[in-house]
């Protein structure tokens, strides 16, 4: 899902960028306001472990293996602002260490998997919360659509990009990772209940 | 495992971070910037890219590793040729991917990630960003190891797994190890606060822009300019 350089059209390639870059900025005015310092060295740590969530894999249908994109974990635990720059410094280390995705391709990934994927997807939760009044069932759905909403824009860029038929790639996207998203909506779900169960203070739902 | 982000050393390992960072962009703007029927443009911009990778001694091995992560999207790029897209369409992507995954490739192989963070933080990156990077970076490999020996735990007790409640389990592995992050942090910014941490990290750098790394990179620069300007038609 981490698009590279070279795959995105020169105009795609523009706005993403400039997209992300006055999103970030929104946010890390806000996160500042109900930020302490020391969440700072909280929030790095936290980037840190989305990393090392993403190494615990488990296996899906057929002998595949998957793991969480931890999108929607973060802006559970640390509000959807300082989610957004968590996920972002992820992105910016996978492109500097281990290549996977573009530099210049840094704000559409960005667009898709911080933005959409993790603070649109924290206020669908908080909707779908009031809404049918079980925090379970929205984190479920929300975990769940963080994983296809992000293919899906990233299907968008790609075809707007003009390299793919926009009726092909995006259901096979959106069809493979409704599949990951499963997963991804069991961990969460696990993982939430999990530490509000032991530590209430820490979560932000 | 740090090593293995560091599979070499040549002299473009001693240059400044800022010089090579500076030269990966500007390679990538150049590839980036060309347009399909520049067939020439991309052949020499591989003959540069070739002989960058054999002056910093990468090991093919590695190398072809890091390639893994664009080989989807090369796919993805196939199918839309198979679909009926252009031919052109379709080289234009591939080459352009490859060429600027090999030089990220190139970058990191010959700059260690603290030194490239240092660079960041010359060149004026917001402290926020530099300082949760900085962050990332130290704790990344403690927190990997420390989420590789849970899930060696977990897969030693419990070695069927094919149904769906071991996702459950890795989601509340998950969240344990959440809280021994949490845990972890909030006694390094104890510790850090005891030694006088006031939100920015003041590092001795060595790394100094001299001669050798200007002309460097003006060079490189000029070079590149030369080649997109020389094969536009």
């Amino acid at each position: 899902m981490h698009i590279p350089d070279g795959f995105l059209s020169n105009p795609v390639m523009v706005t993403t960028n400039a997209g992300a870059l006055v999103t970030l900025g929104a946010a890390v005015k806000k996160a500042k306001g109900e930020l302490e310092e020391r969440q700072i060295p909280l929030m790095g740590v936290t980037a840190a472990f989305i990393f090392a969530a993403q190494m615990l894999n488990f296996p899906i249908i057929g002998g595949t293996s998957g793991h969480v994109l931890g999108g929607l974990l973060a802006a559970l635990l640390l509000g959807p602002n300082a989610a957004v720059l968590v996920m972002s410094v992820v992105l910016i280390v996978q492109a500097l260490l281990f290549n996977d995705g573009g530099i210049f391709a840094l704000g559409a990934n960005i667009i898709n998997m911080a933005i959409i994927g993790s603070w649109c997807c924290y206020w669908l939760y908080r909707w779908l919360a009031k809404l049918c009044r079980n925090e379970t069932i929205a984190v479920a759905i929300s975990a769940w659509l963080s994983v296809v909403l992000s293919a899906v824009a990233c299907a968008l860029e790609l075809t707007i990009s003009g390299v793919v038929p926009l009726l092909v790639v995006v259901p096979t996207m959106a069809a493979i990772h409704a599949i990951i998203g499963i997963g991804e909506a069991l961990v969460t779900v696990a993982a939430f209940a999990f530490v509000k169960r032991t530590k209430p203070e820490l979560v932000r739902g | 495992m740090i090593d293995w982000f560091q599979p070499s050393q040549s002299w473009l390992t001693r240059l400044d971070s800022r010089t090579k960072l500076l030269m990966f962009l500007a390679y990538v703007l150049a590839v980036l910037s060309t347009k399909p029927q520049m067939q020439t443009a991309w052949m020499t911009l591989s003959g540069l890219l070739v002989v960058m990778i054999f002056a910093a001694r990468i090991p093919l091995r590695w190398l072809l590793t890091r390639f893994t992560p664009v080989l989807p999207f090369i796919g993805l790029g196939a199918i839309g040729l198979l679909l009926g897209g252009s031919k052109e369409t379709f080289a234009q992507v591939t080459v352009k991917m490859v060429l600027c995954v090999g030089a990220a490739i190139w970058l990191s192989a010959t700059t260690p990630f603290a030194q490239l963070l240092d660079g960041l933080r010359k060149l004026k990156v917001p402290t926020l960003l530099t300082v949760m990077l900085s962050f990332m970076f130290r704790y990344l490999f403690v927190l990997i190891e420390e989420a590789a020996r849970m899930s060696r735990a977990y897969q030693s007790r419990c070695p069927r797994k094919q149904t769906l409640k071991d996702a459950t389990n890795i989601g509340r592995l998950t969240g344990a190890l959440m809280l021994r992050t949490y845990n972890r942090a909030e006694r390094i910014y104890l510790a850090m606060l005891s030694r006088g941490f006031d939100g920015e990290f003041r590092t001795i750098s060595l790394q100094r822009m001299n001669f050798a790394d200007i002309a460097l990179l003006c060079g490189f620069v000029g070079l590149l300019i030369f080649i997109v300007a020389a094969f536009r038609q």
